[in-house]
């Protein structure tokens, strides 16, 4: 598999014309989700707000200030959505990551459903949670 | 002729469909699959026209008289009630209390009981309602001090009510009132109301079915179940949101203190006192939402001029081709009844939420989710259901379409 970029990741989507086949490419995404640990699928690590269970887990470095986050989900296609998500956040410090608009760059790949169905309140949560575990 | 046909005729539904112009559109290329019937159900142009037209030629205030309009607007404004009353079989349009819905009316039962209840009376529900009818209930015992007990019935293996004698345990001389769905929303499920409203009358106890899920499927006659209040909303059958009914029987009726006061619900006024108005409009303070009662009525109207019983025996047929299909798949699991208007299920190993959004990919509207049952789900040991609902406008392709879709989303989702 290709290594995921920001970059990459739009030339997949923007092959897809239909819902169904941005669906197909979210569940190609899913198998690449960096995964928590078992350990740390932990009441403390989930996101509250979505209607599907959701955990984020995240690592510093000292010396580069980057950020490194894990995640699980037990619904496949947001695993998908982050996937997405962390490779816009990891190994970019606080101050870069707070400077992003994730919300638009998933709109920019048409995922837009994603944040105004009723799962929307729940993809805004893993944001502000990424958001909220980084300084900025 | 499409209506006014016998009871147990067959009808055609390609021309009911004609009735619904929103289910003839496409999304993103897919014609629209519309399975979310439980949620709220499509409207018919009659009830549409007659709501445009009440607007276009008779709107103005009711009760509030000395002009033509007025008078106009009040006596289809009390003839949608009489409509109303007569759909559920009311014996006087009175018993009919306008809400904007099944949880207003719950909550108007729940503030109008307040004063009656004392630390240690019991509130009765079961553990199949709706957060509509649990809530109110639970907040109510808190500020009174009454306890919320939870009659625990037992689901067979085919998703049916099993009846057990400890049921009867649960109604005791502290129970002053007893709450239960008449159809669930999660499952479909029919709890076995006759015997329990038996049990709740023999201890004296007020009862409420909630008939959310009920009004749009099966007949109902509130004068046979003979309960004290019955509640829905227009909604969920055929009808305009914001409105919705509290029956009542008179003495029940007579028992709730308004919850909301101001114009319309009183017979005099002064600066010390009030005395308040007769039933029903006692209960119903402020302008009244009238678009909605008379479109409502339209939808009772329109219901009624179809073979109710046909239609019942189509939606059934539906849901029982769904479950006998779904059934064949080795990861799938079914909550709901055969007989019910609904397939409630899960998939071993997939997200609810990931299988409703591969339909909507489709066309195909399903509720993936908890339906407002959160108790129920956790007591099912679920996170949630995928829900197909059926409404009498619904057909068999639909349903194959549902099929092939969840059969091939299963394929797409499951893990390797
Ligand atoms: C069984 C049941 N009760 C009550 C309600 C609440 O109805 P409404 O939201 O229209 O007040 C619903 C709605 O889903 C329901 O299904």
């Amino acid at each position: 598999m290709t290594e995921l970029t920001p970059n990459t990741i739009a030339t997949l989507f923007a092959n897809c014309q239909a819902k169904e086949e941005r669906l197909r490419t979210l569940v190609q995404l899913s198998k690449q989700l960096p995964l928590i640990t078992p350990e740390q699928k932990i009441e403390a690590n989930t996101v509250k707000g979505c209607e599907s269970q959701v955990w984020l887990a995240v690592k510093y470095d000292a010396e580069t200030e980057a950020y490194f986050f894990t995640g699980a989900s037990d619904a496949k296609l947001i695993r998908g959505v982050l996937t997405i998500l962390l490779v816009h956040v990891n190994g970019l410090t606080g101050e870069q990551i707070h400077a992003l608009d994730l919300a638009g760059a998933l709109q920019q790949l048409n995922l837009s459903s994603y944040l105004t169905s009723s799962r929307s309140n729940g993809i805004s949560a893993i944001i502000e949670r990424i958001k909220a575990l980084t300084a900025s | 002729m499409l209506f006014n046909l016998p009871p147990t005729m067959p009808f055609n539904v390609d021309l009911l469909r004609q009735h619904f112009p929103i289910l003839s559109q496409t999304i993103e290329g897919h014609p629209l699959v519309y399975l979310d019937n439980s949620a709220t159900t499509q409207k018919p142009t009659e009830v549409l026209t007659t709501m445009l037209d009440y607007y276009q030629t008779s709107n103005a205030n009711v009760h509030r008289g000395a002009h033509f309009l007025s008078n106009n607007a009040t006596s289809q404004f009390e003839q949608a009630r009489q409509n109303v009353a007569n759909f559920i079989h009311a014996a006087d349009k009175d018993y009919v209390i306008w809400t904007k819905g099944a949880t207003e009316a719950i909550n108007m039962v729940a503030y109008g009981i307040e004063q009656q209840l004392k630390p240690n009376d019991e509130i009765l529900i079961s553990n199949l309602e709706h957060h509509a009818n649990l809530v109110p209930w639970q907040q109510l015992a808190a500020r009174t001090g009454a306890i919320l007990r939870i009659l625990p019935l037992v689901l067979t293996e085919e998703g049916n009510v099993l009846w057990q004698d400890s049921y009867q345990d649960y109604f005791t001389a502290h129970t002053k009132l007893f709450a239960c769905t008449h159809v669930s929303n999660a499952l479909g499920v029919k709890p076995p109301i006759q015997q329990l409203l038996r049990l709740a009358k023999s201890v004296n106890a007020l009862t409420l079915l909630d008939g959310a899920q009920a009004v749009a499927h099966y007949p109902v006659n509130v004068d046979e179940l003979d309960c004290d209040f019955y509640v829905f909303s227009g909604h969920k059958m055929y009808g305009p949101t914001g409105i919705g009914v509290l029956y009542g029987k008179t003495a029940a009726l007579e028992r709730l203190t308004p919850y909301q006061t101001g114009g319309e619900m009183v017979a005099s006024v002064s600066y010390d006192k009030t005395s308040f108005n007769q039933l029903p409009y006692r209960l119903e303070a402020g302008t009244p939402n009238i678009e909605g009662a008379i479109g409502l009525a339209a939808a009772c109207q329109f219901l009624s001029s179809l073979p109710r019983n046909a239609l019942l025996a189509w939606e059934q047929e539906l849901a029982k081709k769904a479950y006998h299909a779904l059934q064949q798949h080795p990861k799938i699991r079914l909550y709901s009844p055969v007989d019910s208007t609904m397939v409630s299920f899960t998939v071993d190993g997939i997200s609810s939420t990931d299988i409703s959004e591969f339909l909507d990919s489709r066309g195909i509207a399903v509720r993936a989710g908890q339906h407002c049952a959160h108790p129920l789900m956790t007591s099912l040991g679920v996170h949630g259901t995928i829900r197909a609902s059926f409404a009498c406008y619904n057909t068999l392709q639909e349903v194959e379409g549902l099929i092939t879709s969840v059969f091939e989303g299963i394929e797409l989702l499951a893990d390797d």
